[in-house]
């Protein structure tokens, strides 16, 4: 098998303190909205900004995930984590303005900043991938998510995820490895 | 390059500050309510308490009254006290009707059958 580094926790964690804020939003509770907005805003738009290209339009989705999660925190039943309820919103989300835009806009220029020769690569490599492999590319290089929460916001088990991981990781590295060759020549 | 050499590199090249979440995020993921107009639960509660005032006022005021069952005595007179299958109704008014005070019904036509 090949490297592919995830961390296992043996129990599977109780979301009571989830439960919670989801019931009070579900009951008008503005305070508890704020919460899940400033404790999850950073990460979903990150997420989205590496899965759409442009950060307008992440901001503009990740505001769309917490309206849309208002609407319907009363169908949260803590079976999974919050964090990774609202990543599937927002995914979802993502993927209807995806098919609405059918191809990802080219990455924002980022500040300049000392980067590997395939930094541009990878970014550029990573919104040719299609829809399912980007999305679990950016769940697992941004850091943000352990095994645990990518497998309930993509809705798949642990094995799935490792053999779907390594295919991704591969079909990225054949894009960057061509792109470099292509530069090179 | 090995793979997690490339996974490392991958890590740098995605990694990014996004800051925290401004407020005019917020702005739009902030419920609008207009503040003016009652909320359903405030809605249900007048609804129901004014509808429990009504229904008292409504049985103090006019208490329920057990329908009288016995038979006009005009009526009776007319039918020489058979009125037990007695169907009458009054078919015409003419002219204007100025009510005294008290009515007192001294005749009325009756067209009944009997059984």
């Amino acid at each position: 098998m090949e490297s592919i580094i995830l961390h296992q926790t043996e129990v599977k964690p109780d979301y009571a303190e989830d439960r919670e804020l989801a019931r009070r939003c579900a009951r008008g509770d503005e305070r508890a909205l704020r919460e899940v907005f400033e404790a999850h805003e950073p990460r979903l738009r990150k997420l989205l900004y590496r899965n759409l290209g442009s950060r307008e339009d992440a901001e503009e989705l990740a505001a769309t995930t917490f309206v849309r999660f208002w609407r319907t925190a009363h169908r949260f039943r803590g079976s999974c984590s919050l964090k990774a309820y609202l990543t599937r919103i927002a995914l979802n989300l993502c993927c209807d303005a995806g098919r609405r835009r059918r191809q990802p806009s080219a990455f924002e220029p980022a500040a300049p900043v000392e980067d590997h020769p395939w930094a541009d690569l990878i970014r550029e490599g990573m919104l040719r991938l299609d829809r399912e492999d980007r999305e679990l590319l950016s769940l697992y290089y941004l850091q943000e998510w352990d095994y645990n929460e990518i497998c309930e916001s993509l809705g798949i088990t642990y094995d799935v995820l490792r053999t779907r991981l390594v295919r991704a990781r591969k079909r990225l590295r054949v894009i960057v490895e061509e792109q470099s060759d292509r530069r090179a020549v | 390059m090995t793979d997690e050499q490339f996974d490392d590199v991958a890590r740098e090249a995605l990694a990014f500050e996004a800051g925290p979440p401004s407020e005019a995020t917020w702005n739009r993921v902030k419920p609008v309510r207009w503040t003016w107009l009652p909320s359903v639960p405030e809605i249900l509660t007048c609804g129901c308490s004014g509808a429990l005032a009504l229904l008292l006022l409504g049985l103090t005021v006019n208490p329920r009254q057990e329908p009288t069952t016995a038979p006009n005595p005009v009526i009776r007179g007319a039918m020489h006290d058979e009125t037990r299958s007695v169907l009458a109704s009054v078919t015409r008014i003419e002219g204007a009707i100025d009510m005294p005070r008290r009515v007192e019904l001294r005749g009325a036509a009756v067209r009944g059958s009997r059984f």
